[in-house]
């Protein structure tokens, strides 16, 4: 599977994420403008492909303001991934947390069928795409939540998946069970 | 690592390359060995480069108002830095204000408080026996027991000696003593007698 990178102009050793974040830890707020920007795009491709278009500006703030708030508990001498998966790894929290909030409103509608078609862009705010770019957007919304996270995680934030094991607390076999299991899903549902 | 991982998480593992020159070099022999293997191998290859170039297209598609949601993330954490350095120096320790006395004279006067309270308590404390720790041979029995030196007896003894030496030096003196005394006692026998044979005439007390 080849991963996209996440965009990073202009990064040097000079305005390497770990310094930055040391920056912003004093409370450099330019230094917290270079690293929303640097991480924007994948950043919030990854929450949109997660919880939908209109959630994923909300858990985009919000995990920005949880950097700032645990900034002094980044370490990057600790795990693997460095600055880019501790984000992604407060990102992916900010999911769980929306997807458990919505479970117990989800008691009260009937199935996947519906939770899916929620998931679904809304024709009105719908950006012009293919047929084929709705059908696997739709397609990506129906995979099971631990499957769609694991695949876009991968896609977006570039890690190995050693790293996204650790980052999820799972076995590295577990991860990739899950990726296997959603491209093959993938696979299915396109065929549709 | 390779036995731990089943044969779709090799794949994975193979097409992403992560696997070590080792483990690679073996699932190289596995393919080439086994047909299936490699027909899985094809297929996994040609659904991850769908998928990828599915998600291409995707995300071609330009992000709505980007410049605008990234100035409000960045206004929000601006912000929260306030808010932050606010909280800081509420919660930074106030100024001491100057001691009335030099800094030495609090645990001076401390010391002494607790000086005068362990001599008050001593002084005011019951008597207790003495013990002594058992040391051997060389106890020393304090309470009870004969003291050291001139005992009851002795004085007694004592005080008979004396008598004997006064008589010896003054043999007349003691007879006209004793007589004296006799004399005086038997004085004394007689008034007792008187008082009590002493009553009223009609019988009365």
């Amino acid at each position: 599977m080849t991963v996209q990178a996440a965009p990073q102009p202009g990064k040097s050793a000079v305005d390497s994420d770990e310094s930055l974040m040391e920056r912003l830890r004093h409370g450099d707020a330019v230094a917290g403008d270079v690293l929303v920007k640097r991480y924007y795009p994948a950043l919030v491709r990854y929450l949109q492909r997660l919880v939908g278009k209109e959630v994923a500006e909300e858990l985009l703030q919000q995990t920005w303001l949880s950097v700032l708030d645990h900034a002094d508990k980044f370490d990057p001498q600790t795990g693997g991934g460095g600055f880019k998966a501790w984000l992604f790894r407060i990102a992916t929290n900010k999911a769980n947390d929306h997807w458990r909030s919505r479970g117990r409103e989800k008691a009260a509608y009937a199935g996947l069928k519906l939770v899916s078609d929620e998931e679904a862009p809304h024709a009105g705010h719908r950006v012009e795409g293919t047929e084929q770019e709705q059908k696997l957007t739709k397609a990506i919304a129906q995979l099971p939540e631990l499957q769609r996270q694991v695949l876009m995680l991968r896609y977006y934030s570039d890690m190995k998946f050693v790293e996204i094991a650790e980052l999820l607390g799972c076995p590295l076999n577990t991860a990739l069970g899950r990726v296997h299991k959603a491209m093959i899903r993938l696979k299915e549902l396109m065929a549709d | 690592m390779l036995q731990e991982l089943n044969k779709e998480s090799q794949l994975l593992l193979y097409v992403a390359d992560e696997l070590s020159p080792r483990d690679r070099a073996d699932v190289d022999a596995l393919l080439a060995a086994d047909p299936l293997f490699q027909a899985d191998l094809d297929r996994l290859e040609a659904t991850i480069g769908s998928f990828d170039a599915g998600m291409a297209e995707l995300d071609e598609m330009p992000l709505p108002s980007e410049a605008s949601a990234i100035r409000n993330i960045g206004q929000l954490m601006r912000q929260r830095l306030t808010e932050q350095a606010v909280r800081g120096a509420d919660a930074a320790p106030a100024v001491q204000p100057r001691m009335k006395y030099p800094w030495w004279a609090y645990p001076a006067v401390g010391a002494a408080v607790v000086l005068i309270c362990f001599v008050s308590w001593w002084g005011n404390r019951p008597d207790q026996p003495l013990k002594l720790p058992s040391d051997g041979g060389n106890r020393i029995a304090v309470h009870p027991g004969p003291l050291p030196g001139p005992t009851a007896d002795d004085g007694s003894r004592l005080a008979d000696e004396i008598q004997r030496n006064f008589e010896a030096s003054n043999p007349t003196q003691p007879a006209k003593s004793v007589a004296s005394l006799d004399a005086a006692e038997n004085q004394i026998a007689e008034l007792s007698r008187a008082q009590t044979d002493f009553s009223f005439p009609d019988g009365n007390e």
